[in-house]
């Protein structure tokens, strides 16, 4: 399968999905007006990928360092989907980057892995 | 007119207004202003107050892109309503920074966004998260274009409750201000 990678705008996050080396990453700011226009051809690559894929470690990895309500609701379904993914035993790890002292982006964070069950969710901060 | 210029601006800093923006609304305009605003306010400010006063001004001008209506003078002279006009202010109010909106809406709208707002805030800061949560998990109603998120942000990045006023212009349309006021200490 090919790589995805989509350059970064100023509103929308750079795509670097390296589907050979098993490490995802989506950074940048995130908050286009149409969130699904963007997002979806994306979404059907990641799936077509998770299908394929067995007992692989994979990395994704989330720096977001805005995102508006509506990309919000694009990234409860990402992790859904991840999520779906590890219950189904597939070996994923998602890292969420915040920069030192961003409080509400850790906090994004944090809610976000309220509300997963299987997938590893780690938050990492990034020293400025 | 050109004799109201002076004392318009000079309204507008005796309000200890910071910015202000009344126009047509696009995309590429919330990229400038945001990086505007990010300029304009102190550079002494806490970064996070910037950043709260910045996801609140996307989150209201996506709004007007959305569901502002905007009335203008037709070609027969009869009014005609185009979309996505709306006003964005951001000024100080003692400790706090404003975040003011301002559009034209449809009467038949008025009552989904009041009650959508009153409920917003009614509740204290962990029902708003568990609303937000929820909201987020929900497919978004029929009427609204977006997420149906964009209040309940707003409310979350704001220090104190949501104001907002409904203004009638005519038989069918009202003016909807909204205001979020963002502590200058995060």
């Amino acid at each position: 399968m090919n790589d995805l990678i989509i350059n970064p705008t100023r509103f929308t996050p750079g795509i670097y999905f390296y589907f050979s080396k098993h490490t995802l990453e989506i950074s940048g700011e995130s908050y286009p007006e149409n969130t699904s226009e963007f997002y979806t051809p994306i979404f059907e690559r990641l799936r077509g990928y998770l299908a394929g894929i067995t007992d692989q470690a994979v990395s994704v990895t989330l720096y977001l360092t805005y995102f508006n309500s509506s990309s919000s609701k694009i990234l409860i379904n990402l992790f859904d989907l991840l999520e779906e993914s590890a219950s189904e035993s597939k070996n994923i790890t998602v890292n969420w980057l915040y920069k030192e002292g961003d409080t509400d982006a850790r906090e994004f964070g944090e809610e976000f892995a309220e509300d997963l069950e299987f997938l590893a969710f780690k938050l990492v901060c990034v020293e400025s | 007119m050109l004799d109201k210029i002076f004392s318009m601006v000079e309204y507008l800093k005796a309000h200890e207004m910071v910015f202000w923006y009344n126009g047509p609304v696009s995309q590429v305009l919330v990229v400038e202003i945001g990086d505007i605003i990010k300029k304009s306010i102190d550079e002494d400010s806490d970064k996070k107050v910037i950043n709260r006063i910045f996801s609140i001004l996307v989150e209201q001008m996506q709004n007007i892109i959305k569901y502002s209506v905007q009335k203008k003078s037709g070609k027969e002279g009869e009014d005609v309503f185009v979309l996505s006009s709306g006003l964005i202010a951001v000024g100080i109010e003692g400790n706090d920074f404003s975040v003011i909106s301002g559009n034209m809406i449809c009467n038949e709208d008025k009552d989904r966004i009041s009650q959508r707002l009153d409920l917003i805030i009614s509740m204290d800061r962990e029902a708003q998260k568990e609303y937000y949560k929820t909201m987020r998990r929900k497919e978004p109603d029929p009427q609204s274009k977006g997420a149906g998120l964009g209040f309940i942000e707003m409310a979350r990045k704001a220090s104190k409750p949501l104001e907002y006023l409904f203004t009638p212009v005519d038989e069918s349309h009202s003016f909807f201000s909204l205001k979020a006021l963002v502590s200058m200490e995060s």
